[in-house]
């Protein structure tokens, strides 16, 4: 049967041979990314001495910048990529919506209100910034949630109540901003999103949610696939969607929050990822999200090396960098796409 | 596998009913068709029995058992919905489509099964599209497409099939292909097929038993030669037509007008 079916017609695409390329291309991408990331800066060290650092000294400036400045902030690139990614990945399939993303509906919006709230009327309580932007966050989500409930939540209304929910909090934002100038400056950097000084201390405040986040996306893979055929099919095939569906954005919601409370608003990372992955290895949420957990590390990486370097000493925030280069290079990449994502 | 429908009432979204008090038995084995004007509560009625819809009123038995306190996942290996318009994404494959219909089976943490390929490999085969497999959905044909469908809901072993308007947006040859496919489904795995049609003629040729739909009320139901009668036709559609019986003793209708503005 099966040679009967390659001798008729040409196989759409070999595509097994094709998806072990796409990750070993992406997995050597994500660890280039790291170890360029690790050398370089205004420290100049060799691969020798970064070894050094890492594994012979205890003590030391080099073993201080490699090990305390730029191995934690390489973590965090990383878990608030992967974070990000996923968190736009599921919450595309879910409302089978090409726009949703973390910050288009509200969730990192909720996050980083709540962030400012703090920075410009709350200094004092400064320490308290990553749980209360997690709080904001999460509680977007569940008024979204709720305020697109009725009978059953609908991903058409859930997608429209987010933007909705989003540009109130967006004039949140700017109000705050508005009355108190004089203390603005430090939020700017916030709403860009960057990794500056991010230590190990970010990095336990943030892996939790990021690896039970990422754990239970990847279990929930078949099920987004399913939900991509519609409603009706999904529940014909026995799924229960209504709940299906708020596991999945509670996931999504935990996972963004974790992102934006310690790096800030920096959203377009959830949306450029997913698609870019979609359009390289398909609809297939089993291939789909392990490719964008690689593509979005390295990515990470690489934006904030470049964005440590472009201007040193100073540092351009990763937001800037990502949106500088992300975005040509996502519409180049929409430009040369021949058809549309789904056909009846 | 036996469906009752009980006292029925159903809307959307706690709107207004859009079925009221509705009952019906059908019986295991039978082609069964829903038919009526547009917003009489024929898909409405599939969408309850598929437990899309959750009922305001009355209830939905298969085999003596309401389907919303079936196990949803085992209800799935028993019933099977092919909705009336689908999307699937662009590159997805017609097996990869069809392997979807074994989720039902799914045990955790393991992997496609022997069963499951053979599952696959015989809605495949059943529905001609063996040839096709590795071809993604979107290039085929609007009939092959369809069938790619059918074979998904194949692949779940039903005992009940439903489906909306399989064949409304197809060319006639097209809709041939599909309709001789369900009956063949019926005839051969003798599955339990409940449908919506518009084409009151594929509906004669190819039921058991037809069931008819005014709204939101079941007005008439019987075999197709008790229901394509002029009479009914007009009572329903409000249109004048022909009807005569065909050598196989199958009734056909030809429309010849409306009666609209209602004269009576």
């Amino acid at each position: 049967m099966e040679n009967k079916s390659r001798k008729s017609f040409g196989t759409f695409r070999e595509r097994s041979s094709f998806r072990v390329i796409v990750f070993i291309v992406l997995t050597l991408f994500a660890v280039t990314a790291f170890f360029i990331s690790l050398r370089v800066g205004t420290l100049k060290l060799g691969w020798s001495g970064i070894a050094k650092a890492l594994f012979i000294e205890d003590s030391g400036i080099n073993r201080q910048i490699i090990w305390n400045i730029r191995m934690p902030r390489n973590i965090v690139a990383i878990l608030v990529g992967i974070s990000l990614s996923l968190s736009g990945a599921i919450l595309q399939g879910i409302m089978r919506n090409p726009l949703a993303s973390p910050n288009i509906i509200g969730v990192s919006a909720g996050g980083g209100l709540m962030a400012i709230l703090i920075m410009i009327v709350f200094p004092q309580y400064i320490a308290l910034l990553v749980p209360a932007a997690f709080a904001g966050a999460v509680g977007t989500t569940l008024l979204i949630y709720l305020v697109a409930w009725k009978h059953g939540v609908q991903p058409m209304r859930l997608v429209l109540a987010g933007v909705a929910v989003a540009s109130l909090l967006g004039a949140c934002i700017s109000a705050l901003m508005q009355f108190y100038p004089d203390r603005v400056a430090g939020v700017v950097s916030f709403m860009v999103g960057g990794l500056s000084a991010r230590t190990w201390r970010h990095v336990y405040l943030i892996w939790p949610y990021s690896i039970v986040g990422m754990i239970l996306a990847l279990a929930g893979a078949k099920r987004l696939n399913i939900l991509g055929l519609g409603d009706e099919i999904a529940v014909s095939l026995g799924i229960n969607v209504e709940l299906t569906r708020a596991v999945l954005i509670a996931v999504s919601s935990m996972l963004a929050a974790a992102a934006v409370s310690v790096a800030g608003l920096l959203g377009f990372v959830g949306l450029i990822v997913p698609h870019t992955m979609r359009m390289i290895v398909g609809y297939d949420y089993r291939v789909l999200l392990p490719a964008c957990i690689l593509f979005s590390s390295g990515l990470m990486l690489l934006c904030d090396t470049a964005g440590r370097v472009v201007i040193e000493p100073a540092e351009l925030p990763v937001g800037i960098i990502m949106a500088l280069l992300g975005a040509p290079f996502f519409l180049y990449l929409l430009r040369g796409k021949k058809h549309e994502n789904r056909s009846t | 596998m036996k469906i009752e429908v009980r006292n029925l009432t159903v809307g959307y979204d706690g709107g207004p009913p859009v079925l009221r008090g509705a009952n019906l038995n059908i019986a295991t084995g039978k082609v069964v068709t829903l038919i009526g004007p547009n917003g009489s509560g024929k898909s409405t009625l599939l969408k309850t029995i598929a437990r899309t819809l959750k009922p305001y009123d009355g209830s939905v038995f298969i085999d003596d058992m309401e389907v919303h306190s079936f196990n949803t996942r085992k209800l799935a290996r028993i019933m099977s919905v092919l909705p009336q318009s689908n999307a699937a994404p662009t590159d997805i494959t017609v097996e990869e489509l069809v392997e979807f219909g074994r989720f039902p089976y799914r045990r955790l943490l393991q992997g496609f099964s022997s069963r499951d390929n053979d599952a696959v490999s015989h809605a495949l085969d059943l529905t001609g599209l063996d040839t096709l497999r590795k071809r993604p959905v979107s290039a085929l044909s609007g009939g092959e497409r369809q069938r790619a469908w059918i074979a998904l809901n194949l692949a779940q072993e039903p005992r009940i099939m439903l489906l909306d308007e399989p064949t409304t947006y197809l060319d006639v040859c097209h809709q041939f292909e599909v309709i001789d496919l369900i009956r063949r489904m019926n005839q051969k795995l003798g599955i339990t097929v409940v449908m919506v049609l518009h084409d009151l003629n594929l509906a004669a040729r190819y039921s058991d038993h037809i069931v008819v739909m005014k709204d939101g009320r079941i007005c008439h139901e019987g075999t197709p030669t008790e229901i394509i009668r002029e009479e009914v036709l007009q009572y329903i559609f409000n249109i004048k037509s022909q009807v005569s019986i065909s050598d196989e003793g199958i009734p056909h209708f030809i429309p010849t007008g409306s009666y609209y503005p209602a004269s009576n």
